[in-house]
């Protein structure tokens, strides 16, 4: 009898937590509804590469919102994450940016696409973008290497891939994940195929000696990173006999030159291949066209690219971060854009290439990276 | 002097409402608070997912 009694009063105990817990979760939310309303999320999904310029000019922006927007309560949320990911998480509706900023443009068709490949979403996601900074994508290089075999091109790195054994140990983003590895394979398949990168088709990918000199290129490769914010980070770890060269973003050989110096003895050391470099131009899309995007998002969004991203503070900034501005009045800081950084001032001379225009060609790279590469 | 018969059911039964939460106040207030927590949480995160 007692025990039947302790069981119904246990179960009565039980039911009232529940009970109290469900109008308390109910307070809860509705509390918590009531403070957030009335204040904006504006988000930012930006590439990796830019966090240390990002991270700086969020509370500069926050300043300018709140004396161009004073009766606008908006809350800032920026976060980094590498292109090909972003993208994914874009569709999938994990991320939801009224910004993103891939490293290259050349994403921006990607994810239209891949947007527009959803049911019944017939539209891209977004038709406006703004530029204000770039990178070259450069070969970096440990100084010993780069000054004791005259290293200058894509040609001189193959020739020294053909030796035996090489003295090249070579590393590069993986083309499927990330922008720079993407553009990697554009530059080797140029420098096989003795074509500026933008005239490149389809049947590029197909020549016998293309595929050959990207199979010996790639022979000596000892890693794939998945971002290139990693893969200066194992190449400072590994050190001049780990990984000897790598393709990578100016900005990065610019940020890691004390450390790779203070480590190692040695410095790392930006080659701009004579066959010419692809710019990353971080592009800031607004995604326009996004279910969640309100009025008050567009004119923010539109307030940071066409008004915010030309300041020429905020440009100033991103200079120092390494990046070179697209605006001709914001002098290059002297003492970032120097030899002792690894990098050069003035590159004017040196061949600007593009991402090749032909749609087949963009989709068919990743495949062709994975039948040459070698498989460890 | 005897309470009329509604007066004296009223006074029952909160007698009984005091007794029940005298017996179960720590249910009650943990289950609350523990709702109110996640709520909040719960509508924060809703609100402010990236």
């Amino acid at each position: 009898m007692a025990g039947i009694r302790a069981r119904k009063q246990k179960q009565a105990g039980a039911l009232l937590l529940a009970v109290s817990f469900l109008v308390g979760f109910g307070i809860g939310t509705i509390a918590s509804n009531a403070t957030v309303q009335g204040e904006t999320l504006f988000t930012i999904a930006y590439s990796s590469e830019k966090e240390g310029w990002m991270e700086e000019i969020k509370p500069l922006f926050e300043q300018w919102l709140s004396t161009r927007y004073p009766n606008q309560h908006v809350k800032l949320n920026f976060f980094p994450v590498g292109s090909r990911e972003s993208i994914i998480a874009i569709i999938n509706g994990q991320y939801k940016p009224a910004i993103w900023s891939p490293a290259a443009s050349t994403w921006i068709p990607m994810l239209n696409y891949y947007w527009r490949q959803q049911a019944g979403i017939g539209h891209p996601i977004t038709t406006y973008n703004a530029t204000a900074v770039y990178t070259p994508i450069v070969i970096a290089m440990w100084n010993s290497i780069a000054s004791g075999y005259s290293i200058t091109s894509m040609q001189d790195v193959y020739v020294l891939t053909t030796m035996t054994p090489s003295p090249i140990k070579l590393a590069h983003t993986d083309p499927r994940l990330s922008n720079s590895g993407f553009c990697t394979i554009i530059m080797e398949v140029a420098a096989a195929a003795g074509k500026n990168s933008s005239d490149l088709t389809l049947s590029d990918l197909t020549l016998e000696p293309v595929k050959a000199w990207v199979k010996q290129f790639e022979s000596v490769a000892v890693q794939y990173g998945k971002s290139t914010g990693y893969l200066i980070q194992s190449m400072l770890q590994a050190g001049p006999a780990g990984i000897t060269t790598s393709f990578l973003y100016e900005n990065l050989v610019i940020e890691s030159a004390a450390e790779a110096k203070a480590q190692w003895g040695d410095s790392i050391v930006a080659i701009y291949p004579d066959e010419g470099c692809i710019h990353s131009d971080h592009p800031f899309c607004v995604l326009d066209n996004a279910p969640w995007m309100t009025s008050v998002l567009n004119n923010l969004s539109r307030a940071f690219t066409d008004e915010f991203l030309k300041l020429p503070a905020v440009l100033e900034r991103a200079t120092h971060h390494g990046f070179r501005v697209y605006d001709e009045a914001i002098t290059l800081p002297a003492d970032t854009f120097r030899s002792e950084n690894g990098v050069r001032y003035n590159i004017t001379d040196i061949p600007q290439m593009n991402v090749p225009a032909d749609p087949d060609f963009i989709a068919r790279v990743a495949d062709f990276w994975l039948m040459n590469r070698p498989v460890f | 002097m005897e309470l009329p018969n509604r007066q004296q059911q009223a006074k029952d039964f909160t007698l009984k409402i005091l007794a029940f939460i005298k017996r179960w106040w720590l249910y009650i207030v943990v289950g609350l608070v523990l709702g109110i927590v996640l709520g909040y949480v719960n509508g924060l995160i809703t609100a402010l997912v990236i």
